[in-house]
C-alpha cells in the first residue's frame, strides 16, 4: 500500500480516527496529531510504504496517552483488545466538528459499542479499506481480517435490527 | 461448504472471478447463505455511505494546511488536461449525489429519460467508478432544466445512477479475453428503448502496474443531459488479481 499523501489522506484518518476517539476525544485532534507527527519526520515517512498504518498507531498512542493524561474515560482496551474499566474521573462533552444525519450517527454509535476487536475493523472498513491493506494496518493475516470482519459485520446486522 | 468469508468477498465484490459461480449457485440453493449475503450486502453498503459521508466534510483550516505540507512533499503525476480522476471521490460523493439527483431533476424526467455526464471540452475525462450504481444507456430523451453550468459531480452521477458495474464486469468477464479488437459484445443491460447496450473492444494496453488491461467503448454516443449531443463512453478495464475490475471511465464530447 503507497499512501498519497494529501487532503483525502487525512479524510481517511478522520474517519478512522472517529472509532479511535470514540466521543471521549476530539478525533481531529488525534488527526492533527498524527499528521503532525509524520511532518515532523518527513525523511522517516516520506517513502515508507504504508504511511497510514503508522498514523493510525500514532493515533492510538496519541489517544492512551491522553487517557492517562486526564482518566476522563469511562474505557480503554488492553493488548488483546478487551475492554478495561478504568477511573471516570470526568466526563468531557467533545463536540464533533462533523456533523452526520441522524442514521448515520446512530450506526456510528453502534459501532462504538461493539468490542474493540470490532470498533477497529469496521472503522477501518469505514475508510473502505481492501482486506488487504486493513491486514497490514493492523498487522494482522488476511485470513484473520477476513474472518473478524465477516463476524463484526453480522454482530453490526444484528444490532442495528 | 461455502466459508463465509467467501459469502462476504462475494458480496463485497473482492472474490476471484473463478468462484464467483460456485459462490453464486450456493447463495441460490441456500436460504441460510442468501441470507448471509444480504447481511453482508447490507452492511457494507451502509459502512461504504457512513464513511463517505464523514469523508465528504470539509477539512478544518489546521487540517487543511497539513494537507498542503504533506502535498508539497511530492508533487502529484500531472494527468492529461480535461481528465478528472475519480479516484476515491466518486464513492464518496454518491450518497450526496443520489440526493442531488432527485432534486435537480425532480420533475423533468419522463420514462425515457436518459441522463449521462458531459464534458467541456474534446479531452476525456477520467473518473472512479462505484458499485452498486446502475447504467443507462443511450438516446433517452431527456426534459429538464440542465444548463451548460451543470457541474461534473451531478453529471457523472447521472451517468453512474443507471450503471450496474456488477453486472457489467460479470458478463463482460466471461468473453473479454477472447475478444478481438473491434468485436462488439452485447451485454444484458437494457437502454430505454429495451435494446441490449453493446459495447466494442477497442484497444489492449498495459497499466503503469504493468496488468493487462482493455479499453470497452459504448458503441455509440450517449446523450447524457438535456442538453448532450452525443458523449462517447469509453470504460478502461485492468486485470487485478486475476479478475477484471473498471479503472476508468472516460468521456469524451
Amino acid at each position: 500500500m503507497k499512501d498519497k499523501l494529501d487532503e483525502n489522506f487525512i479524510k481517511s484518518l478522520r474517519v478512522i480516527a472517529r472509532g479511535i476517539a470514540r466521543g471521549k476525544l476530539d478525533p481531529d485532534e488525534l488527526v492533527n496529531g498524527a499528521v503532525e507527527y509524520l511532518i515532523s519526520n518527513k525523511e522517516k515517512y516520506m517513502d515508507h510504504p504504508n504511511v497510514k498504518a503508522v498514523a493510525v498507531l500514532k493515533m492510538k498512542g496519541l489517544f492512551i496517552d491522553e487517557i492517562r493524561k486526564t482518566k476522563k474515560f469511562t474505557s480503554m482496551t488492553d493488548k488483546e483488545g478487551r475492554d478495561i474499566e478504568i477511573a471516570d474521573e470526568k466526563q468531557t462533552d467533545i463536540s464533533d466538528k462533523i456533523h452526520l444525519s441522524f442514521e448515520s450517527e446512530k450506526m456510528l454509535s453502534i459501532i462504538h459499542n461493539m468490542g474493540e476487536k470490532c470498533r477497529e475493523i469496521l472503522d477501518l472498513a469505514l475508510d473502505d479499506l481492501t482486506y488487504k491493506e486493513m491486514a497490514e494496518i493492523l498487522d494482522t493475516p488476511i485470513g484473520t481480517i477476513m474472518s473478524r470482519l465477516a463476524n463484526c459485520r453480522k454482530e453490526l446486522k444484528g444490532l442495528m435490527a | 461448504m461455502i466459508d463465509e468469508t467467501k459469502i462476504m468477498q462475494y458480496a463485497d465484490g473482492a472474490l476471484p472471478q473463478e468462484e464467483h459461480e460456485e459462490v453464486k449457485k450456493a447463495i441460490e440453493a441456500d436460504p441460510k447463505l442468501k441470507e448471509l449475503y444480504n447481511t453482508f450486502k447490507e452492511t457494507g453498503d451502509l459502512l461504504f455511505k457512513l464513511g463517505n459521508e464523514i469523508k465528504s466534510q470539509p477539512l478544518p483550516q489546521n487540517l487543511q494546511e497539513k494537507a498542503e505540507i504533506l502535498k508539497s512533499w511530492k508533487k502529484p503525476i500531472k494527468q492529461e488536461f480535461g481528465s478528472f480522476n475519480f479516484f476515491g471521490l466518486f464513492k464518496l460523493q454518491y450518497a450526496a449525489i443520489a440526493a442531488a439527483f432527485c432534486v435537480v431533476f425532480v420533475g423533468g424526467f419522463f420514462t425515457n429519460t436518459y441522463l449521462a455526464s458531459l464534458d467541456q471540452d474534446k479531452h476525456g475525462k477520467l473518473m472512479r467508478t462505484a458499485k452498486d450504481i446502475k447504467v443507462v444507456p443511450k438516446e433517452l430523451k431527456f426534459r429538464s432544466i440542465p444548463s451548460e453550468e451543470e457541474d461534473l459531480q451531478t453529471r457523472i452521477q447521472n451517468l453512474y445512477y443507471y450503471f450496474d458495474e456488477e453486472k457489467f464486469l460479470s458478463e463482460i468477464s466471461q468473453v473479454i479475453d477472447k475478444l478481438k479488437v473491434n468485436d462488439v459484445f452485447e451485454s444484458s443491460l437494457k437502454d430505454n428503448d429495451g435494446k441490449n447496450v453493446k459495447f466494442v473492444l477497442a484497444e489492449n494496453f498495459s497499466s503503469k502496474d504493468g496488468n493487462d488491461c482493455k479499453k470497452v467503448k459504448f458503441n455509440e454516443p450517449l446523450r447524457l443531459s438535456g442538453i448532450d449531443k452525443g458523449t462517447d463512453v469509453s470504460l478502461e478495464l485492468c486485470k487485478i488479481n486475476e479478475n477484471y475490475e473498471l479503472s476508468a471511465i472516460n468521456l469524451t464530447k
